[in-house]
């Protein structure tokens, strides 16, 4: 019997090895490559590199573009978090009620979702530009009140995440219509015999029972959101003047534009311990809320 | 009685005619991108929210000219198939030894898998290029498949060492009492088991190989995939809006048509991926 | 039964990725093999030009093809994706990143080909193609300038002529906003238009006064702070940005600039040679003129920014270097320069060639007739000081910082660039 047992043992090992080792070379390594790239003055075409310490780290905590973009980062993210959740659980709500024709509804809400950022980011390009202006033209609305939608400071980043909210709402419509389902209907139905209104069902009894799910959707978003690339590259390239040059646009800048590849993926190592570090506390602080309930 | 029903019938109207108006919102930035497609350059400087004269089917032709779309779409298909089956395998197998092998290093390993996933991309971006240079996987799909398959390995393997727990360790006892080897026994009796956090798995990951366009960037460097090209498109043919529209219709028809598919899937898929994610 | 459909997947995938991959036709053609070249450039104003070059060197020489590429949207991170990945065009135009390549060991030296006789010293011996240790790294092909662009007939309807000084060109932009017409078209969506302005004024203020500015920055003799010419360079800049389409600037882009020009919605832009292809290509009627940006009271401080500009070089990995040299040499026979001219609206590097592509190289040859041209400005450059450049820029025009610190930071920028790209 221990031997059968030592032979299964072995089997199941074997199953692991092929993933472990497809994991070890293209994640684990690169990883571990990338915390000692950190420390080195690594620069472009050139295979070469020393090793410096930590001066990397200390350059990127001084310097004013990483922290614009740090800046711009958080504004971004939190501007996505809350409007996505806001929008995601009011068509939620929407589908979870007396509607119909439901799975066409769920379907154009999740349309945009299955197109790459790329072209989504080309579609409002054109929705800014172009659409906007035969908009405006059409409504003979004079110059001066025109919206500079992704020419100006304040204004491009909230066209960029209005674009984002656009792109991934239908996705965590999707989540928060599985979390309404899990909700037991005998409940609802309970207090509808009791004689509460849509709105009271939705807010003593849905909502509530939906907060762990907002939680996890806040969780999903934050983290999308710290690695936001491709819509600020394919809209604005980071302008005006770097208003929409998010972390990871930053880090590829620094890496594949300036050449410096050691400083950049000094700032790459330095966005993981932010995501890891807010992903831990969330988690946690969810971990508790439900306990709590 | 009667009354009470035609209520409920009344007010699914009027919530319907709200979800109705929101959709309208939602879909108009699609409407738009299809009407431009159909319109000639000329048409698009006059008024980008006109309606064609006539629809320019030419654009379509240039575009698909253009871009080679064919062996574009082929190519697209080819990096997402090959990279999600060959991860399907791996993970599979993976994510069962983990769930049945006892040692403390089963949960060790899991950790690891799971710690990946708070590993963003841009941090193992660079080293990643270097390591795939120096394998000779760069420049080629095949090379851009191995990638694939090895980052994707985290979210699958816990997913499905999660699901490989709860299969009732019986029905394997039994299976191997009448003499059937533990790797038979896992195709024969888990695989099918498995299927549906396999097809959960699988349509989630087709998505995002499909969509992915940074990291084909780097490994291929050459227009291969479909939005690569698109990428391109767009720089060479800067400002003629009516070309690029039509590049974007094309290149979103496949992956609607896969989501009409597989919608069943892909609810539950993100439904179940985030529950337990 | 597991190997064999290992085996069946496996070459069902190589097949594919073979079809895929657009290998190379290696049929024979005569007696010699055909091959193929490939080129890669991002001069979308020279995509007709090198066609009809090719077809030219394909009817030659029957058994090389070459395949241009032309990649406009971000080429220098793609050429360095390719090279990366061991994907490395015969041919390519390493662009301004060309030292920093040929430090990898990405590039053939050149120097020595019989070929190189036939281009000008001064665009040959230039410090973006030929080192100081006489490697040369690129062929230049052509000579290019950045000046201010302007339309001839809005200058004659209201009786304006070339600036000489500061104070006239002030008069100039006056005068027109007077007559409600643009002065400036601006494109600054795409973030490297802005360069230009601020280019074309450094060539006056700061590298016409004082050629060797650069080294005297390394060498810690000269700084941003310190040089005055900066400052005005800045407020020049300035001065185009608010008399333009300063309200759209940043939402219009570089084609939306030069259709501006082209229709004569405003009556100068600030680039380089390049976009007079593609604002002829709008309005191939526009009557245009090029000039240098005053910068003083002093006239003789206004020159242009002139520069040997296109280069190829050819990768050190090629497979065919013969074949490679053979299409750069035929790109220094006179017809050929001639005809790269006429048809990408630029001027030659090579000795001898001159064309009347446009009526407005006639104003570029009076400058550069007159020695009231400046070469080097940016040239020289260390590669990761341009992000950093073009950030102070647009900071400064949307008054995000002071120009103190705006200096300062450039200052720091310099040292640490050029210390990252040297050890």
């Amino acid at each position: 019997m221990q031997k059968w047992r030592r032979k299964q043992n072995a089997v199941y090992l074997a199953f692991i090895i092929p993933a472990l080792l497809f994991f070890c070379t293209f994640f684990l390594y690169p990883f571990i490559k990338s915390l000692w790239l950190s420390l080195t003055d690594a620069y472009g075409y050139n295979p070469r590199q020393h090793f410096i310490g930590l001066k990397n780290y200390a350059e990127v905590l001084k310097n004013p573009g990483f922290l614009n973009s740090l800046k711009v980062t958080l504004l971004y993210t939190a501007f996505v978090t809350v409007v996505a959740n806001l929008i995601a659980l009011g068509l939620s709500f929407l589908l979870d009620g007396n509607v119909r024709f439901k799975k066409i509804f769920r379907a154009v809400f999740f349309l945009p979702n299955l197109m790459s950022l790329i072209i989504v980011s080309f579609i409002w390009v054109f929705l800014y530009g172009s659409v906007y202006r035969s908009f405006v033209d059409w409504l003979r609305i004079p110059e001066d009140f025109w919206i500079s939608w992704l020419g100006n400071r304040k204004m491009a980043l909230i066209s960029m995440g209005i674009t984002a909210v656009w792109q991934c709402a239908g996705y965590y419509m999707l989540i928060y219509i599985a979390g309404l389902q899990n909700i037991g209907r005998e409940l609802v139905e309970a207090a509808q015999m009791d004689g509460a209104g849509t709105w009271a069902v939705i807010r003593y009894i849905k909502f509530p029972g939906l907060i762990p799910v907002i939680g996890m959707n806040s969780v999903l978003l934050i983290t999308a959101g710290f690695k936001t690339f491709d819509i600020p590259m394919a809209m604005t390239s980071g302008g005006p003047a770097g208003a929409t040059t998010t972390i990871a646009l930053q880090i590829y800048n620094t890496g594949f534009r300036s050449n410096r590849t050691g400083y950049a993926t000094a700032q790459a190592v330095i966005l993981f311990l932010m995501i890891s570090c807010l992903t831990g506390l969330l988690y946690r602080f969810q971990g508790r809320g439900e306990e709590k309930g | 009685m009667k009354s009470g029903r035609h209520r409920t019938r009344s007010r699914g109207l009027g919530i319907t005619v709200v979800t109705l108006l929101i959709a309208l919102i939602f879909f108009f930035p699609v409407l738009i991108a299809v009407i431009n497609s159909f319109k000639t350059k000329g048409e698009i400087l006059a008024s980008a929210i006109a309606l064609p004269a006539a629809p320019a089917w030419e654009n379509y032709v240039a575009v698909v000219a253009a871009t080679d779309f064919l062996q574009v779409f082929l190519n697209s298909c080819l990096v997402t198939g090959g990279g999600v089956l060959l991860n399907l395998a791996i993970s599979s197998l993976a994510g069962y030894g983990l769930a049945r092998w006892r040692r403390r290093w089963a949960d060790l390993l899991t950790l690891l898998f799971l710690s990946a996933m708070f590993v963003p991309f841009h941090t193992i971006m660079i080293a990643l290029l270097t390591t795939a240079r120096n394998m000779r996987l760069t420049g080629h799909l095949w090379g851009l498949i191995l990638v694939y398959c090895g980052l994707q390995c985290p979210i699958p393997v816990f997913l499905i060492k999660g699901f490989s727990g709860s299969i009732p360790l019986e029905l394997e006892e039994a299976a191997m009492v009448d003499g059937c080897g533990i790797v038979r026994m896992f195709f024969m009796i888990v695989l099918p088991l498995l299927k549906p956090i396999l097809a959960t798995t699988a349509v989630l990951n087709v998505l995002w190989i499909w969509n992915d366009y940074l990291l084909p960037y780097l490994i291929l460097g050459k227009p291969l995939t479909i939005p690569l090209s698109q990428m391109y498109f767009y720089g060479q043919y800067n400002q003629q809006w009516h070309l690029i529209m039509a590049g974007f219709v094309v290149s979103t028809i496949p992956v609607v048509l896969f989501f009409l598919l597989m919608q069943k899937y892909i609810v539950n898929g993100i439904a179940a991926g985030a529950v337990k994610g | 039964m597991k190997k064999i459909w290992k085996k069946v997947l496996c070459g069902v995938l190589s097949l594919s990725v073979f079809t895929a991959g657009g290998l190379e036709v290696t049929a024979l053609a005569g007696e010699q093999e055909e091959i193929t070249l490939h080129l890669f450039h991002q001069k979308q104003e020279a995509q007709e030009a090198f066609a009809q070059i090719i077809d030219r060197f394909h009817a030659e020489y029957p058994h090389i093809i070459v395949e241009q590429e032309i990649v406009t949207n971000d080429p220098a991170a793609i050429l360095k994706a390719r090279l990366a990945t061991g994907e490395i065009p015969d041919i390519f135009q390493g662009s301004t990143d060309t030292m920093d390549i040929a430090q990898g060991g990405y590039m053939m030296d050149l120097a020595g080909e019989d070929f190189l006789d036939h281009i000008t010293d001064e665009a040959r011996l230039d410090s973006s193609f030929t080192d100081d240790e006489g490697h040369t790294w690129a062929m230049p092909v052509d000579g290019s300038c950045e000046g201010i662009f302007y339309n001839k007939d809005i200058f004659a309807r209201y009786g304006l002529s070339v600036p000489g000084t500061l104070s006239e060109m002030k008069q100039i932009i006056e005068t027109l906003e007077a007559e409600g017409v643009t002065p400036f078209a601006m494109g600054f969506k795409d973030a490297w238009t802005i360069k230009p302005v601020s280019l074309v004024a450094a060539a006056s203020a700061v590298y016409g006064r004082d050629a060797d500015w650069d080294s005297g920055k390394d060498g810690g003799e000269t700084s941003f702070a310190q040089t005055e010419g900066w400052s005005t360079v800045f407020e020049l800049m300035k001065m185009v940005y608010e008399h333009g389409n300063t309200k759209t600037a940043f939402d219009t882009d570089y084609n939306g600039a030069c259709a501006m020009l082209a229709n004569g919605e405003a009556a100068m832009m600030i680039n380089g040679l390049w976009a007079l292809e593609p604002v002829k290509e709008i309005n191939p009627d526009v009557n245009l003129g090029m000039m240098a940006m005053p910068v003083s009271e002093d006239e003789k401080d206004t020159k242009l920014f002139q520069f040997p500009d296109f280069g190829l070089s050819i990768s050190a990995s090629t497979e065919h270097p013969k074949e490679g040299k053979l299409f750069l040499e035929f790109l220094t026979r006179p017809e050929i320069a001639e005809l790269w001219c006429s048809t990408s609206k630029l001027f030659s590097a090579v000795k001898g060639v001159s064309v009347d592509f446009d009526p407005m190289a006639d104003d570029v040859n009076t400058y550069i007739e007159s020695g009231m041209v400046c070469t080097q400005v940016d040239r020289g450059w260390p590669t990761a000081f341009g992000a950093e450049y073009e950030s102070a820029l647009s900071n400064y025009l949307l008054d995000l910082d002071s120009l103190e610190n705006i200096m300062n930071t450039l200052d720091l920028a310099w040292e640490t660039a050029r210390a990252a790209s040297q050890y």
